[in-house]
């Protein structure tokens, strides 16, 4: 380490733009530092989503005016395109000729020595969002980081939002930590980006207004972290869109001159449903008017399909074994039960809790049962023209019914599986007026 | 011959020193051909860095060189390199005709020592068909060749096929970790301190100032070692967690270069707790999931136990949320405290689905995330974290404050 510094007003500048980051600031510092002293051959930078690390990274490398090569990696597709873009985009800005090709971390490993050879500055190769690289492996990984290894002048700085163990299989590289915001310094964030209340008079906008308009944001923000953003959205970005999206109308009482800007508590509990709702935190593309009413959509299907598929429904959910229980008519449903709990006295206590079947989700089941199910579940006697079979393909068109095993269709061990959910299932049911909540085990 | 050891032991450090001290003794009769395991990742890519690093080293001319066009004609372009030394006069890279050119050249053999880092992933190219070759080479003595692997797999020779283990020469050498901590302190002092041969040797005519104020740096290491409690702590930790001479110089970074300025005077640099390491686990990420996220983690775990099996999908887990919450709200409403409040399915599913996304669930079908039909709520997951790793992180109050409450989720079952 040599007595060149990094300017004091260059970190402070740093910490007024992004605030509460200096710890995450200085460590940059120590790592990056300037031309004259060394840096570590890989640097990982990790923190959830919306914590500032490529926004810090891209401002500090770019302010302390070092040379750098930014790649995207959640853009490329294939490695080949990746280590393409890395060979290129490093030719370019170290000021090279060709950049030729590099189709493999093999072929790049070279290419960038020969770039980087006569080159005295430090170069830092960053590779923004490295966990979203879709071909990556960690061989991948491991190798991108042994490049900085390689060849001396390069510094590779990975960016990840959750740490992995052992990310580059090496002894470990520096990892900088960008901890999510608390509460306190979202709002802190936020505050640099106060709204106005939205009021007639603009003309004479003053200290004081300006003033009033930060008390009332803050407690807003407070109260919508604890509401909302605590529960859903840890993310600033996801706060500050829910914080915009409420503002209007959560003032709009003191912009029409209702209330003032200091009883706060009123204006709360004027708008308590508002912070009840969930319209804000879901993303929807449909306006929260229109999807009010939910109404379970049915399609208009033929009316031995109908049975068809109550029957998948009871194949899927029902265990198979009580389906004599069930479906046998001859037998005396009551007796069939009677004895179903006689030979079972001794009470044993299930050390595990039993789970619900309908959360289990759809079990697979033969094609065979759906028949015999759907034939036991008929009023009457299936009419003679009705192609069965067709029907079954048509709701698998319809992916009402899917394939449930790798095997061929016509095969007599292909499983199948329902597709629908329960309300769905109720309501076809209805339609054919068939009381299939007689029939589900519980 | 193989290097096995752990990572950071010094594996290369040591065979980088005893080739450099080769160079300096027999300049010019070897060639050194360095391969890493990472890099390349088939033979293909292997063969063509050989002939490339080859080709460099002999000095030959990029046209020179055998085309990379396919695998055999590589193959057997440098084998005859290889095995045939009486063949290779000066830059001939093809090696084939025996040089008509300028036949009173005298011929040289020149040894070639062949690196290969990572050695366990060479054993896992099809057929180890390098491997072999170049083992077979060795072994035949048809050319001076030395193949030296570096790895830290300690089986490693048990991955490699019957017929290139026969013509593995076994020799292996074991490098270790210090076994004590005076050895590692002994390891990390030498990165730390200022080496005053060294200093004299490339600085002529050093100041006595500057002596001096190495010197006072030097011993202040040594006391550190000595009388700094925290540092000694500090120093302990890390030794008892991977003893990796690397772990405690990235621990110094920070000190280091805040203290460069006052290095005159006799630094001055308290170690604090290490502010560059690597998080423990993937738990670490706990603080910064929101309420819903932390709690349907929680569920999911729950469910591990209560039902006896490692797998669940989202519909259990809400179940067990909605239970959980709302036995959450009984009890606090007595109190008269506000309690967590109920989210409904959708924001729950978008929740779920982002700790997907952090690897907190796995899917447990292979393939599974993308579905097979099955609809988003009935996919079947796995839990990364158990229902007591979570209960501690949250005790330890590293999850952010007021989500003390979530612990007893965690121990009554």
């Amino acid at each position: 380490m040599t007595d060149e510094m990094l300017p004091a007003e260059l970190l402070t500048t740093l910490n007024e733009q992004f605030p509460c980051r200096a710890p995450q600031i200085r460590r940059l510092a120590a790592l990056v530092g300037t031309d004259e002293t060394p840096s570590p051959p890989a640097i990982i930078l990790h923190g959830l989503e919306a914590t500032g690390k490529t926004t810090i990274l891209r401002t500090f490398l770019g302010s302390v005016e070092a040379s750098y090569t930014w790649i995207a990696c959640h853009e490329c597709v294939t490695v080949r395109q990746l280590m393409e873009r890395i060979s290129v985009g490093v030719t370019e800005n170290v000021g090279g000729g060709d950049a030729g090709r590099a189709g493999d971390v093999c072929a790049l490993g070279v290419r960038l020595s020969g770039a980087l050879s006569g080159v005295e500055r430090k170069h830092f190769l960053v590779l923004d969002r490295v966990d979203r690289t879709r071909e990556g492996s960690n061989v991948l990984f491991a190798a991108l980081g042994r490049l900085g290894e390689a060849i001396p002048s390069l510094t590779v700085i990975f960016i990840l939002s959750v740490p992995k163990l052992r990310f580059l299989s090496s002894a470990e590289p520096p990892h900088i930590h960008f901890a999510p915001y608390t509460k306190e310094e979202s709002i802190k964030i936020l505050s640099k980006y106060v709204r106005r209340i939205p009021s007639q008079d603009i003309e004479e906008y003053t200290e004081a207004d300006a003033k009033e308009e930060l008390y009332v944001w803050q407690k807003f923000c407070g109260t919508v972290w604890d509401s909302l953003a605590k529960g859903t959205a840890r993310g600033v970005v996801q706060f500050r869109a829910i914080v915009d999206e409420m503002w209007e109308p959560f003032v709009k009482p003191i912009a029409e001159g209702k209330y003032g800007t200091r009883n706060y508590s009123s204006l709360y509990l004027l708008h308590k449903d508002m912070f009840r709702r969930e319209t804000n935190v879901i993303d929807t593309v449909v306006p929260a008017g229109a999807g009010e009413k939910t109404v379970t959509k049915i399609h208009d299907l033929p009316y031995y399909s109908k049975f068809l598929l109550c029957a998948a429904y009871l194949a899927s959910y029902n265990p198979a074994r009580q389906d004599a229980m069930f479906f046998m008519k001859s037998n005396d449903f009551g007796r069939k039960k009677r004895r179903g709990g006689t030979t079972g006295p001794t009470k044993r206590t299930a050390k595990n809790r039993k789970i619900h079947r309908r959360l289990l989700g759809p079990q697979a089941f033969p094609l065979e049962r759906l028949q015999a199910i759907f034939a036991a579940i008929l009023p009457h006697r299936l009419s003679s023209s009705a192609d069965v079979q067709t029907q079954i393909a048509t709701l698998t068109s319809l992916r009402l019914l899917t394939k449930a095993s790798a095997t061929d269709v016509l095969e007599a061990s292909t499983k199948w599986r329902v597709n629908a959910g329960w309300d769905y299932i109720r309501h076809v049911a209805r339609t054919v007026k068939f009381d299939i909540e007689d029939f589900v085990a519980e | 011959m193989l290097i096995i050891g752990a990572r950071g032991t010094g594996k290369t450090t040591l065979l980088e020193s005893a080739i450099s001290d080769l160079t300096e003794e027999h300049k010019g009769e070897f060639l050194t051909v360095r391969l890493n395991g990472f890099f390349q990742t088939d033979d293909k890519i292997a063969l063509r860095e050989i002939s490339r690093q080859l080709g460099v080293e002999m000095e030959l001319d990029e046209r020179d060189q055998p085309k990379a066009t396919n695998f055999a004609d590589t193959l057997s372009s440098i084998l005859a390199i290889l095995s045939h030394p009486d063949e290779l006069r000066a830059p001939d890279g093809e090696g084939e005709e025996p040089a008509q050119e300028d036949p009173s050249s005298t011929t040289t053999t020149l040894s070639v020592i062949f690196i290969l880092e990572e050695f366990d992933l060479f054993a896992t190219h099809p057929r180890q068909t390098l491997l072999y070759n170049l083992f077979d080479i060795a072994q035949s003595r048809k050319a001076p060749i030395a193949v030296i692997g570096t790895t830290t797999r300690i089986d490693v020779v048990e991955s490699l096929e019957k017929r290139v283990k026969s013509r593995f020469s076994h020799r292996t050498v074991h490098l270790k970790s210090p076994p004590t901590l005076r050895g590692f302190w002994d390891i990390c002092k030498e990165g730390l301190s200022v080496d005053m041969d060294e200093v004299d040797s490339e600085i002529n005519g050093s100041s006595d100032e500057d002596r001096r104020c190495f010197e006072a740096w030097n011993s202040h290491i040594e006391n550190l070692y000595k009388n700094d409690r925290q540092f000694q702590r500090h120093l302990r930790r890390i030794y008892a967690q991977n003893k990796d001479p690397k772990s405690f110089f990235n621990s110094c970074i920070l000190p280091l270069s805040s203290s460069t300025t006052s290095f005159p005077a006799g630094p001055s640099f308290s170690l604090p707790t290490n502010q560059l390491g690597e998080p423990d686990s993937i738990l670490s990420i706990l603080d910064g999931l929101t309420d819903l996220e932390l709690t349907l983690l929680i569920a999911a775990a729950r469910l591990d136990i209560i039902s006896d099996t490692d797998t669940c999908n989202f519909q259990m887990a809400y179940s067990e949320y909605t239970a959980l919450t709302s036995s959450l709200k009984v009890t606090s409403s007595a109190t008269g405290v506000t309690a967590g409040r109920l989210w409904s399915k959708g924001v729950a599913l978008g929740a779920w689905e982002r700790l997907a996304e952090y690897e907190l669930l796995v899917p447990a079908v292979i393939g599974g995330g993308s579905g097979g039909g099955v609809s988003r709520e009935g996919r079947m997951w796995r839990v990364e974290a158990g229902l007591g790793e979570i209960g501690k992180c949250l005790e330890m109050g590293r999850a952010g404050v007021g989500r003390a409450g979530l612990g007893k989720w965690c121990k009554e079952v």
